[in-house]
């Protein structure tokens, strides 16, 4: 029955979709709209989703959180938690810039492996393709992304940003 | 990780809980969101129904939309194949209800991303004509009489059919206008003098009447170097292919929003499937499953010309029709109809 499994699933796939809009928008109740609106969707594709639910929830909750990090700067110039100052909410900003200027796949890695901490094989199966690709993708993310969260690391060698950037141990 | 980028430390340290209101209210909107997928399904459904291939047409009775047939199979992964109608009326004062049969062509549709159409001709022997049984596609259609045709594509051709759809091309009219316009590139100027299209080359915004003429073109030409010359010297692949083309563009302006009015395309949807399909759960199915497919592919069934015993000319199918039939039906890749006179916009 496609309605009991997502009752049963809707509590650990909302909190999924929460932590990990929240972790891009930092703002509870843009998170909550972003959950909703990927739990809708995950209920609506249920029967085709339901093998592989949270990877599914966590690709969409990020890609829906990232829209609307690009629609909330263009309307008001800066996305909303960067309105306070800071250190984490800069951070925040560094990362998501860099990110949205990666090439779709390679940012769909990332963001899968990080920021919902799913492993290689997750990532994966929420990707349709085989973790040797996860691995490539993430490789080519992290050289890309090196220069762009670590202007100065020739001068200083590397910096806190770049060794948080090598990656969680799969 | 160091702090600053820990993401554990950018988690909400009060998350909210999600219990029966959340639940019910996700519900709400995921039903909603299945309903705007069906009806994107529904436009795709409605656009390849629209378009399937043309033969030379004949004035006939038209079929009578109360006594369509459809015996949808439930079998959720089963694919799909559907008898497609396209009907015009012949313009002047006396046409007294008759109608033209535009083409006649198969929808197959099944779990994958690709939608196949196979075009038929009008004059496709449906019996043994050597033996004097000399009726036609056509005339079964102008009889209604679908059992016999249903029949005849699953002994004949190797197609279970399961159901039948007629649609008249002035509805096409108004879908591309419900859905603002469409847009189509012409490798060169184009013209049809019997159906009055005239077209420059280049990316051009069509209404529903221009698309209207440019599907019931025969005679299209193309503006070469040494004059004016038949679009393709195979004029019937020509025209699938430039169907498919069609039916693609009114696809993509569905999905990007294209349209004054939304409304009025939900409207033309509406009607044209509850006008078109019998309510047995066919529609819904096929629409669900048409609001995956991203390509679609066309063809035409390759035919040989017989002459009975009685002086009647018509087709029965050819030497290659065999392996087109199976990789039609069991998704190999198909002879595309030409499509290079007319192509869609979108990426070039």
């Amino acid at each position: 029955m496609v309605s009991v499994d997502f009752d049963e699933r809707f509590a650990t796939l909302s909190s999924l979709a929460y932590r990990v809009a929240y972790r891009v928008l930092g703002q509870r109740e843009d998170a909550e709209n972003v959950s909703q609106e990927t739990l809708a969707r995950a209920y609506a594709r249920w029967r085709t989703i339901s093998r592989y639910d949270e990877a599914w929830v966590a690709r969409v909750a990020t890609n829906l959180a990232l829209g609307h990090l690009r629609k909330d700067r263009r309307i008001e110039g800066v996305a909303p938690w960067a309105r306070d100052t800071t250190a984490e909410v800069a951070s925040r900003l560094d990362v998501t810039d860099a990110l949205r200027q990666l090439p779709k796949r390679q940012r769909e890695v990332v963001i899968l492996r990080f920021i919902a901490d799913l492993s290689e094989r997750d990532t994966a199966a929420a990707l349709g393709c085989s973790t040797g690709a996860v691995k490539q993708h993430m490789h080519r993310a992290m050289r890309a992304l090196r220069p762009r969260l670590t202007p100065d690391r020739d001068a200083t060698g590397p910096t806190p940003m770049h060794s948080a950037w090598e990656g969680p141990s799969a | 990780m160091n702090d600053m980028f820990d993401f554990d430390a950018w988690d909400d340290p009060t998350p909210p809980t999600f219990g029966p209101a959340e639940l019910a209210a996700v519900k709400r909107r995921g039903a909603a969101i299945r309903r705007h997928r069906a009806l994107g399904g529904g436009l795709l459904a409605v656009a390849l129904l629209a378009v399937g291939s043309a033969f030379a047409a004949t004035t006939m009775g038209g079929p009578d939309r109360d006594q369509r047939i459809v015996t949808a199979d439930e079998g959720a992964a089963a694919p799909r194949n559907v008898v497609v109608v396209v009907t015009s009326t012949p313009p002047g004062p006396s046409t007294d209800g008759l109608r033209t049969t535009e083409s006649i062509s198969i929808l197959h549709v099944d779990g994958t991303s690709t939608a196949r159409v196979l075009s038929l001709p009008r004059d496709l022997f449906t019996g043994e004509p050597e033996r004097g049984d000399t009726r036609k596609l056509a005339s079964a259609v102008a009889e209604r009489e679908w059992d016999t045709l249903a029949r005849y594509m699953r002994d004949g051709l190797g197609v279970e059919i399961d159901g039948f759809a007629v649609l008249d091309v002035t509805e096409i009219a108004g879908l591309v206008d419900a859905v603002g316009g469409i847009e189509l590139r012409f490798s060169a100027p184009a013209r049809d003098e019997h159906s009055g299209f005239v077209i420059d080359a280049g990316c051009h915004h069509l209404l529903g009447s221009d698309v209207v003429a440019l599907l019931m073109s025969r005679r299209l030409e193309l503006l070469r170097p040494d004059g004016w010359a038949a679009a393709t010297p195979t004029g019937d692949l020509g025209r699938v292919g430039r169907h498919a083309a069609i039916a693609t563009a009114i696809v993509d302006a569905a999905r990007s929003g294209g349209g004054s009015s939304r409304l009025a395309a939900t409207t033309v949807v509406d009607g044209l499937m509850r006008n078109t399909w019998s309510p047995d759960g066919l529609a819904a199915d096929l629409a669900d499953r048409l609001s995956n497919v991203q390509r679609v592919e066309s063809t035409v069934l390759p035919v040989s010309e017989v002459t009975t015993p009685s002086d009647q000319i018509g087709f029965r199918p050819g030497g290659r029709a065999r392996s087109v039939l199976d990789r039609f039906v069991n998704g190999g890749a198909i002879d595309q109809a030409s499509g290079s006179t007319v192509s869609t916009c979108k990426g070039g």
